[in-house]
């Protein structure tokens, strides 16, 4: 051991924590070094004082009235004990809540649904980016017609203004309507000819709106305009074939 | 009041008081409030914040009793309280606080020292000047294992229980504490 390690030890412990070797060092070497010598006397010194310290054990100025106050205000108190806690429902709600077991139980199942919870939303926007990025260059319309095949109406209208970001417009919102119906009538006259009379009807009065606001057609696009044309000739024909066929059941 | 326990013994005494007996408690109270006080007066250095340390720590003891374990020693559990206080009444007491910050160029505090008599006796107040001096610039925690340690000659497994630290965590704040706490006597002139 050097003279540093040793006064190092020396301030930062006490004498009868040194271990025999140490101690047996010390004693032998203190007779040859001045410097540690010098060092020793100075803790020990310091330690007497620390000694002093330690004797001085603080009295509290008046116990008697202490012992009373701390008495006086314990008597206040409900009962604390075990017996007394578990008499009332939530006494023991309170001591089933304390349980380790049940807080982490609790912790358990709030982490669990807190990551469903975030599950399910991440799972939503991957399948929403997923559905924008296949989309991107779609309208609005076609875009939200992707979602009609397994919606109603207001579902469908819905995801229509959700998708615009609550952006679109009443002549947006028509067009799309005119596309529906428009797609309607085409699954009409798929199966025109076994039509009952109720179907053929409804047909005739789709048929007017869907000229009526034709004006608001083709949709900014020339498929969409050739489509509506040729189904317009279609339409124009069944027509004057349903014409036809009424005229015939009128003759007596 | 009623005083009616047949056996003193501490753990008889706690079981008396876990069942809500006032006397028994008292005389808990009566045996053990001067360590409490030593501990709080040693580590605040004020009478006055001493007495409401000491008289809160037993309030919470009597509070809590119920769930004290009664394989675990009872002055370690209550001087855990007390420490606890401590620290909380330190935080909350930001004036007393910056004395302990300030302590190091106290005048008051070098003025009081010098006129202390080595050869005698301490007085209270001596003491807590002295401490007061001595922690300057010491971590609360250096601070309260140094006291709980040199000054209440606990040792370290029981000072670690109390202090929730690791024992070698505080064999390494104990040398640091030692050794400025030494150096500062020095500088202090008082060893010479």
């Amino acid at each position: 051991m050097t003279c540093k390690e040793l006064q190092n030890l020396l301030y930062s412990a006490r004498i009868d924590e040194f271990n025999p070797t140490d101690f047996e060092f010390l004693k032998h070497h203190l007779a040859e070094c001045e410097s540690c010598a010098a060092v020793f006397y100075k803790v020990s010194n310091a330690e007497r004082i620390l000694t002093r310290i330690k004797e001085t054990v603080p009295r509290i100025p008046d116990e008697e009235a202490l012992t009373e106050s701390i008495i006086a205000a314990i008597a206040g108190f409900k009962r604390q004990t075990a017996d007394v806690r578990s008499n009332t429902f939530f006494d023991r709600l309170y001591d089933v809540c304390s349980m380790k077991v049940v807080r982490i139980a609790c912790t358990l199942v709030f982490l669990f649904c807190i990551i469903s919870y975030m599950t399910m939303e991440y799972n939503d926007a991957k399948a929403i980016v997923g559905l924008e990025q296949r989309m991107g260059n779609q309208s609005v319309s076609n875009r939200a017609g992707v979602f009609y095949q397994d919606m109603n109406i207001l579902d469908f209208l819905h995801g229509l203004y959700m998708l615009s970001n609550g952006t679109i417009s009443s002549v947006e919102l028509t067009k799309t309507l005119v596309l529906i119906k428009k797609a309607d009538l085409q699954n009409l006259l798929k199966d025109y000819k076994t039509l009952d009379e109720a179907s053929k009807v409804r047909l005739n009065a789709m048929y007017a709106e869907y000229i009526k606001e034709e004006p608001s057609l083709p949709f900014g696009s020339k498929n969409n305009s050739v489509e509506a044309a040729a189904l317009q000739n279609e339409i124009k024909r069944l027509r004057m074939e349903l014409e036809r066929s009424n005229k015939t059941k009128e003759r007596p | 009041m009623q005083n009616n326990i047949p056996i003193d013994s501490l753990e008889t005494l706690v079981e008396e008081a876990q069942t809500g007996n006032i006397p028994a408690f008292e005389k808990i109270v009566r045996r053990h409030q001067a360590y409490a006080f030593a501990i709080a007066f040693r580590f605040m250095c004020d009478e006055s914040d001493a007495q409401d340390i000491v008289q809160e720590s037993f309030i919470r003891i009597w509070r809590h009793l119920h769930e004290f374990d009664l394989g675990m020693k009872f002055t370690t559990w209550m001087y855990r309280i007390v420490v606890n206080l401590c620290y909380d009444k330190i935080k909350s007491n930001k004036r007393r606080a910056n004395v302990f910050t300030r302590s190091n160029n106290n005048p008051f505090v070098e003025n009081c020292i010098g006129h202390i008599d080595l050869e005698q006796a301490f007085s209270d107040k001596e003491t807590a000047a002295l401490i007061r001096s001595l922690a300057g610039g010491l971590s609360e925690k250096q601070r309260m294992i140094f006291l709980l340690r040199d000054l209440q000659d606990l040792s370290i497994k029981e000072v670690s229980d109390i202090t929730g630290m690791s024992e070698s965590a505080i064999k390494t704040n104990l040398c640091y504490a030692r050794e400025r706490i030494r150096k500062k006597l020095e500088s202090l002139k008082v060893c010479q």
